[in-house]
């Protein structure tokens, strides 16, 4: 599912900040800067997000047709994983831990033998494995100052917060009643009045005046 | 008050809103008086009614039309509010299907019209403004139950309305 093609399943973010006049240029090398790469085992990752463009996951070249859209801003934020299945892991661990302990000629190996044999192997197959890769399409309408993240996955959404805020040094900023208020243009004084507002309690008995507090 | 008390302390209002949405389409024939004409709104597949407070008890009703039913009801006299509803919104010949919550009134889950225009970039245009449109016409119904809402003199009669319908339909149900 994607931004520009099916499902319709997002979650809504609003942007307040300036946009920088130089955006074109300056969001350009941004997304350049926090492009997508790939898992680095050497490192001992076993993930990677960035972005990426949002009509190819394999693309990092960003350029301004691919990424510009009159007032939108698209892209795509990838995510990889390596998950090796535990079930085969265990069984090649045995294996080698058989094979390590015939040759060693002693009966049984040590725990650290057997953790030292485990992290080799377990490096080795994740060179092997194909790494699990999502996509969540980005679109950010800059002129409303919302941004769309087609996933309601609570995980993703807060490394996508984190992300775009280290990408574009702006915050994205949940919806909720009183932001909603905000956006609607609210004055002062009703933003301040709301909050002595009390919940109305709607299955009480009509006719009565005094108001209940709802029982914890 | 800081700005995460001020989220958090008002965030039972998105309840109030979905529930108030159920009172009034109930009452109104599903049409609501929109800037930009008449909008039908109508709860469709699925609704969530819950506790509030430290109570964690929901109902989830699933059925063509679940506000109809006995069960949407008796939970409304219990003192649960809508926190999850899947709206149809139908304004002309336009109409959309969309999942709101109320804690957060995120639309998501959205089905829009079918696209009338041909070129790709076209559609891709004309697919944003859509979604945007429903998002937009959930905001201005939050926006009429809020100005009601903060304002006593209109609000005093709204509630007990309401508070009549919540016992006066449960009733009838049973």
């Amino acid at each position: 599912m994607g931004a520009l093609a099916g499902t319709i399943t997002m979650t809504c973010y609003y942007v307040q900040g300036e946009i920088p006049k130089d955006f074109k240029t300056s969001y350009l090398d941004a997304l350049r800067k926090n492009a997508f790469t790939e898992i680095d085992l050497e490192l001992e990752h076993d993930e990677s997000m960035g972005w990426v463009t949002i009509h190819d996951p394999f693309n990092v070249d960003f350029e301004l047709n691919d990424v510009l859209w009159g007032s939108y801003l698209m892209v795509a934020l990838r995510h990889d994983t390596i998950r090796l299945p535990a079930a085969a892991v265990k069984l090649h661990v045995r294996k080698a831990v058989a094979d390590a302990t015939k040759k060693s000629g002693k009966e049984k190996l040590s725990k650290s033998e057997v953790e030292e044999i485990k992290d080799r192997l377990e490096k080795q197959l994740k060179k092997k494995a194909l790494p699990n890769i999502k996509t969540f399409d980005m679109v950010w309408n800059m002129e409303r100052g919302v941004v769309w993240l087609w996933s309601t996955n609570k995980k993703v959404n807060e490394q996508f917060i984190d992300f775009f805020q280290e990408t574009f040094g702006l915050v994205p900023s949940e919806k909720n009643p009183y932001a909603q208020m905000e956006q609607l243009g609210f004055t002062e004084e009703l933003l301040e009045k709301v909050l002595d507002l009390e919940p109305a309690a709607m299955s009480a008995p009509p006719g009565e005046s005094r108001r209940r507090r709802r029982s914890a | 008050m800081d700005i995460i008390n001020r989220i958090n302390s008002t965030r039972y209002l998105g309840r109030e809103f979905l529930t108030w949405l159920w009172f009034r389409s109930s009452r109104q024939s599903g049409i609501f008086e929109m800037t930009d004409g008449p909008l039908e709104v109508w709860f469709d597949a699925r609704l969530t009614l819950e506790a509030g407070g430290d109570i964690k008890e929901s109902n989830v009703i699933k059925a063509e039309s679940p506000t109809e039913t006995s069960e949407a009801h008796a939970s409304l006299l219990t003192g649960k509010l809508v926190s999850d509803a899947r709206l149809r919104l139908v304004s002309g010949q336009k109409q959309w299907t969309v999942a709101v919550k109320g804690d957060t009134l995120q639309v998501s889950g959205v089905k829009i019209p079918a696209l009338l225009t041909r070129e790709d970039d076209d559609q891709l245009y004309e697919r944003f403004m859509l979604i945007e449109e429903a998002e937009d016409t959930v905001a201005a119904l939050f926006h009429q139950f809020m100005e009601l809402r903060l304002d006593d003199e209109a609000w005093r009669p709204e509630v007990q309305a309401i508070r009549s319908w919540v016992h006066g339909v449960t009733a009838a149900a049973e």
